[in-house]
């Protein structure tokens, strides 16, 4: 169990700031949900949080000591880390994949051993893709390539899972089906950081919720707290319809198009 | 539980063992082929005397050993760079940092007036250092542009290779013939039998850069799937790329002195590997550099052998490689040069 905590990390890319002075805890046990609109800095979040970008200010420290003090192979056993998107150079197996998560485990000159394999068989268990182990990577569709990455970061071993947009690509099922695995993983202990777009999805499986909108956050807390309508509509800077629903209790987002914003605005007459 | 995840270590011997056995079966049709045709077992055993036994030690093997080394330096080479730079189109030579080292090792050669064992120090050292110095603007390239698109990174190779091709061409013209005699083959490349130091050179950068480089091969694994990834996975992304290029360096440099600017080797070599051995680096570092080694004494043996006069080896690689990557171009079309990205 491992606690990953930035604090008031900053971060530029040349002259353009993407992040100021953000705060954001990572508890093992829980998902945080990293939101906001495209460009607000979840992405880069997720890079300084995962230690694979330095911040140009604050810090990040994992159970209280730095991340920067960890070596790259250490961090790799500490933090597994998933990008927006993975497009592999060469043409490679499900299974070699998978068994990448083990890179951090595995001496320079050395061979994946048997806890390697065993590793990397529950973690393909776990996400169901035995079955696609033999298959050419660049063959699968997008949702049971997602469902490999994650199989990957499992292998790794890792007690803090970093996810950037795990479900994106992913029809209905698929993506619950996946979130589910995530909060199981976060129920055994890990600690799970996610960015998320389906803010739907974001308020039913996330305990806490970290918006973000030019770099930095707007507001923290849990969905109930965080997703409100005017915070929501500014922020995304569109018309939203926010409310619990019935059947989860939870907040659901609509997007509100131009011809039923015209009728809202027109009255019930119409 | 079955194991659906089966090692690769066995793998990995195998390669070994194929590599060996390809390349002893090489050696000995190169050692029997030539202007005469001789038995190189019964050569080597028969009295030193010998007419056979004279060519397949003083000709024959040393040249042979000489290719083995600089397609075996070269191969590596191109491995590590394709997966370095996610770009099957990479190779020393193409990157131009082949042509770095030709460069900076004539310079040095022509403007300082060196006996022959200050040459061997002088000139591999000028050789190291062109070459890193154009890793260095091919990794900056790469590094500006973000994700450079493939056409970038061959297009700096072009201009280097052309800047070099042109200083050969110029010193050749204008240098004291007794220092500059051979150096015009250096542009299409050829192996040069310069005396057993050079070799032991070749040999010695050959194994301190094929040491690096199986020793990043599971690093440059994770490195293909891209920089963020690979950080992810815990590889320190710059530190793997300076070993790399570091490598690369080290390797060119003891080949061209001995055989100037062979093209095509690093290229095809890697893609021949991957498509038996598939795409795991540490099946493909070591097949590469058993694979190059063969390869060019095989490219050496029909360029001395397939005309009454001898033919710069550099014209066989070109001739087999240039086909060879324009259909790699073609096949890889917009993927891999892809101005989509
Ligand atoms: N490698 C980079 N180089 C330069 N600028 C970058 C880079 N990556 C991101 N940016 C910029 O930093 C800002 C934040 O980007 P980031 O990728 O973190 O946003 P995001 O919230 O993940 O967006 P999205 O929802 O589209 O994935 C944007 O303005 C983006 O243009
Ligand atoms: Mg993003």
């Amino acid at each position: 169990m491992s606690r990953l905590e930035a604090r008031g990390v900053g971060l530029r890319y040349g002259r353009r700031e993407a992040l100021g002075a953000v705060d954001a805890v990572v508890a093992p046990g829980s998902i945080l949900g990293i939101i906001g609109p495209n460009g607000s800095g979840k992405s880069s979040l997720l890079r300084v949080l995962s230690g694979i970008r330095r911040p140009d200010a604050g810090q990040v420290l994992v159970d209280g000591r730095p991340l920067a003090g960890l070596a790259d192979r250490e961090r790799g056993r500490t933090i597994a880390f998933v990008p927006q998107e993975t497009h592999p150079a060469f043409p490679i197996r499900v299974r070699e994949m998978v068994l990448l998560g083990r890179a951090p485990h595995v001496g320079p000159f050395g061979w994946e051993g048997p806890a390697d394999l065993r590793a990397a068989h529950e973690a393909m268990r776990r996400t169901e893709t035995l079955d696609l182990a033999e298959r050419p990577l660049d063959q699968l569709s997008g949702g049971e390539r997602q469902r490999v990455v994650l199989a990957r970061a499992l292998a790794q071993e890792a007690p803090i899972l970093l996810l950037d947009e795990p479900t994106a690509f992913l029809d209905l099922r698929h993506a619950v089906v996946l979130l589910d695995l995530v909060r199981d993983l976060a129920r055994e202990g890990r600690s799970v950081g996610l960015v998320v777009h389906d803010l739907n999805l974001a308020s039913m499986y996330c305990d806490r919720l970290l918006l973000l909108s030019r770099g930095a956050v707007v507001a923290e807390g849990t969905p109930d707290e965080v997703l409100t309508w005017v915070r929501l509509c500014s922020v995304y800077g569109t018309e939203l319809y926010v409310a619990p629903n019935d059947v989860t209790g939870k907040t659901v987002v609509l997007p509100l198009s131009k011809e039923h914003l015209e009728r809202l605005h027109r009255g019930p007459r119409a | 539980m079955s194991p659906a995840v089966p090692s690769g270590r066995g793998v990995a011997w195998r390669i070994h063992l194929a590599g060996a056995a390809a390349l002893a079966v090489v050696v000995l049709a190169a050692l029997a082929t030539g202007p005469v045709r001789i038995d190189p077992v019964a050569a080597w055993f028969a009295p030193a005397d010998d007419p056979a036994h004279v060519i397949l030690v003083g000709a024959r093997a040393p040249r042979i050993l000489l290719a083995a080394l600089v397609g075996a330096s070269l191969g590596a080479a191109g491995a590590a760079l394709q997966a370095l730079l996610r770009n099957p189109l990479a190779c020393p030579h193409v990157l131009g940092i082949s042509g770095g080292a030709a460069l900076f090792a004539i310079l040095a050669s022509v403007a300082l007036p060196l006996g022959a064992s200050a040459a061997l120090a002088v000139v591999p050292g000028a050789a190291f250092a062109g070459a890193l110095a154009t890793a260095a603007l091919v990794h900056a390239v790469a590094a500006t542009a973000g994700a450079p698109t493939p056409t970038t990174l061959l297009l700096t190779g072009v201009v280097f290779n052309a800047l070099a091709a042109a200083m050969i061409t110029f010193v050749d013209a204008i240098a004291d013939p007794s220092r500059a005699r051979g150096i015009l083959s250096w542009v299409i490349g050829a192996i040069t039998v310069r005396g057993l130091p050079w070799a032991a050179l070749a040999a010695s950068t050959l194994a301190a850069g094929a040491l690096l480089l199986l020793g990043s091969a599971r690093d440059l694994n994770a490195l293909a799937l891209g920089e963020e990834s690979a950080a992810g996975l815990g590889v320190g992304v710059e530190r793997v790329r300076r070993r790399v290029y570091l490598a690369v360096a080290l390797l060119v440099a003891g080949a061209v002195p001995v055989s100037g600017m062979v093209g095509f080797v690093g290229l095809i070599v890697p893609h021949l590997v991957r498509s038996f051995a598939g795409g795991d680096q540490r099946r493909v570092v070591p097949g590469a550099i058993w694979g190059g080694a063969a390869f060019l004494v095989a490219a050496d043996t029909l360029a001395r052998s397939l005309l009454p006069t001898e033919l710069p080896v550099g014209v066989v690689t070109a001739l087999c490689g240039g086909p060879f990557f324009l259909h790699l171009l073609r096949r890889e079309g917009r993927s891999a040069l892809g101005d989509a990205g």
